[in-house]
């Protein structure tokens, strides 16, 4: 109360007080308005003619020359002729594009971790795709600059998802972990982390036009490992079975891999 | 009505305005919700700049008093043994009791000398190399490097959201019900800031309540003068005693260990390093990145005549003479060094295992 009267007494002048009096009473009125008007737009919320958006699902189904892949059991050959055993396969598909004919662009900030062994993770839904006709996509294989430089996030990039580096702040793109047989008959550990800004790669599909007419719409798209070791550098395990820094050493590797995800990554069809 | 009178009738008709405006909407607040965490006012000794915090990790009491408990428990390595205090402890200025490299769960010593956490509010980047881009992100590396704690990061979270105490003291600093990532980096990053060295014998020369000797003042004058010490281009005169840079100071000339080249791949960024901060120096030993130093007459030999030629040494010591300091001069800098101790830090209770 004392603090209240202090602060009045320096109100000397009655017009002062009338126009604080004026303040006051719009407040009140302000407030009982707005809080009048949050329960009226609850009620009488209009509903459009006809929806202006639809929503597209893309799944991805991953593969090694066709075949899908089943991480933990079944082996798989490369273009250089290895065999070899996926035990983990995951990577980071992010901010999807959608191009329509008129070439304009639809732009959605999503970060997605597909896990192989988990084909929960293999799909995810674009929401308020505008109608219209669509004949492209373009995604990033990793995780922008901007999200690659803290680790304080969640969801899909919560940095407890086995895609971080521990040497230096930021995601591991892509992490193919398995075995392979070795050209002096034995097995070798295959150990594939990619990542860091510079390999950030943008994949650029064409697709079959599609239309999203207010309607729900799955794009199905394959990404196959055996393109990714196979085209267009054939990338053999041999003496080459674990990158995981940036070392010199893995200069050659990071360069080939980002060369071959464009083709790793085939459209297959919309429904 | 006297103009006394009108006031106090005034006063009151606003209150009871002010609580009907502030209880308009009350019907729409749950009287459950979570209050808050209560803010931490972190106290900036004279003689240091303000630190910034970034603005989604304000710093709270219970956020740091939990960082200072998660900082002290084993539970975040593999084989709960070992916790961030096990190799920086707090007598040493928070690095590892004198060890030139720190040995993890499994029994493997790493390759760089643990760093003192000192003033770590105002470094930009973090490790020897600048690998951690925040403090935040700093966090988990050493709890998932396999030469140190060695614990997968879920399983971290996973011993936490199990955990009997944990879940409720996150709950009270961040809110939720569950422990995620974040918070754990939060709150350890939280405790750190708080970890502030403003207290020496050189800070209180400074503020006008101590005296330095007649040595220690000539020392203090060598570590700057650019024909004898020449400290304070990289570890800038008081604040920080660091510009927190990254920089070859010629202890190689053909690299072990590449630096900040292994984060970057720039190739003049081979041989670089932090700039590390020399408050506490005196209580770090042994010194260098790879910790090959063990006395302070070592490291000052190195500047005066043992630094090596190489494309990326640092471009002022590239132009420092060889032997431009007596033996005199190096004596009273290393005294003018041991006035950066601060004791009221290595024994402040609010640092110490809670």
């Amino acid at each position: 109360m004392s603090i209240f009267t202090n602060m009045i007494s320096q109100f000397n002048s009655i017009s002062i007080r009338i126009k604080s009096a004026g303040i006051i009473a719009m407040c009140v009125l302000l407030t009982t308005v707005s809080c009048r008007y949050k329960e009226r737009t609850l009620t009488v919320t209009p509903e459009p003619p006809y929806p202006q958006y639809g929503s597209l699902t893309v799944r991805l189904s991953n593969e090694a020359g066709g075949v899908p892949v089943a991480p933990g059991s079944g082996s798989y050959t490369n273009a250089a002729g290895n065999v070899y055993t996926v035990d983990m396969l995951k990577y980071y598909v992010s901010n999807f594009t959608l191009i329509k004919s008129d070439n304009t662009e639809h732009n959605f900030a999503n970060y997605k971790l597909i896990n192989a062994e988990d084909t929960s993770t293999c799909s995810f839904t674009l929401d308020s795709v505008a109608n219209g006709n669509y004949k492209a996509i373009r995604f990033y294989l990793g995780v922008d600059s901007a999200h690659n430089h803290s680790l304080v996030n969640e969801g899909d990039l919560n940095a407890s998802n086995g895609m971080v580096w521990t040497w230096s702040t930021g995601y591991i793109f892509f992490k193919h972990e398995g075995i392979f047989h070795n050209d002096t008959g034995g097995t070798s550990i295959l150990l594939y982390h990619y990542g860091v800004d510079d390999n950030l790669k943008t994949v650029d599909i064409p697709v079959s036009e599609f239309e999203v007419s207010a309607d729900r719409k799955v794009m199905y798209l394959k990404f196959d490992l055996n393109k990714l070791y196979g085209n267009p550098n054939v990338i053999n395990f041999n003496g080459n079975g674990i990158h995981q820094s940036l070392d010199s050493k893995d200069r050659v590797w990071l360069g080939q891999m980002k060369a071959n995800f464009s083709s790793a990554f085939i459209f297959d069809k919309v429904q | 009505m006297s103009h006394k009178k009108l006031n106090i009738c005034f006063a009151i008709l606003t209150l009871i305005v002010s609580v009907t405006v502030f209880n308009a909407c009350k019907k729409d607040i749950d009287p459950n919700a979570y209050a808050g965490p209560t803010p931490y006012f972190l106290v900036i000794p004279t003689g240091l700049p303000k630190m910034d915090i970034p603005a989604n990790n304000s710093l709270t009491q219970e956020g740091v008093a939990l960082g200072r408990k998660l900082f002290y428990d084993p539970i975040l390595s593999a084989n709960r043994t070992m916790s961030c205090a096990s190799c920086h402890n707090q007598s040493y200025s928070f690095t590892d009791s004198g060890k030139r490299f720190s040995t993890g769960i499994d029994g493997i010593a790493g390759t760089r000398n643990a760093m003192n956490l000192v003033n770590l509010g105002y470094q930009k980047k973090f490790f020897w190399d600048g690998g951690a881009a925040d403090m935040e992100s700093q966090v988990i590396g050493p709890i998932q490097n396999p030469v140190e704690m060695h614990e997968n990061l879920a399983n971290a979270i996973h011993k936490l959201n199990t955990d009997l105490e944990y879940p409720a003291l996150f709950k009270k600093a961040f809110g939720g019900d569950t422990i995620t990532t974040s918070m754990l980096m939060k709150a350890i990053a939280q405790f750190e800031r708080t970890m502030i060295s403003g207290n020496s014998r050189y800070d209180q020369y400074v503020r006008g309540t101590a005296t330095l000797t007649a040595q220690e003042l000539r020392g203090m004058d060598l570590y700057q003068d650019p024909t004898k010490g020449d400290c304070t281009h990289c570890h800038s005169m008081g604040s920080t005693f660091s510009d927190f840079e990254f920089r070859n100071n010629g202890v190689d000339s053909i690299y072990a260990d590449p630096g900040r080249y292994k984060i970057t791949l720039i190739g003049s960024d081979s041989g670089k390093f932090k700039t590390p901060s020399l408050r506490n120096i005196a209580l770090t030993a042994p010194y260098m990145h790879d910790g090959r130093f063990s006395t302070l007459q070592q490291c000052l030999d190195h500047y005066n005549t043992g630094f090596h030629y190489s494309p990326s040494l640092d471009p002022v010591l590239s132009v420092s003479v060889k032997g431009r300091m007596t033996a005199q001069d190096m004596t009273d800098i290393i005294a003018f060094l041991n006035t950066l101790t601060d004791t009221s830090f290595i024994n402040n209770q609010a640092y110490k295992h809670p």
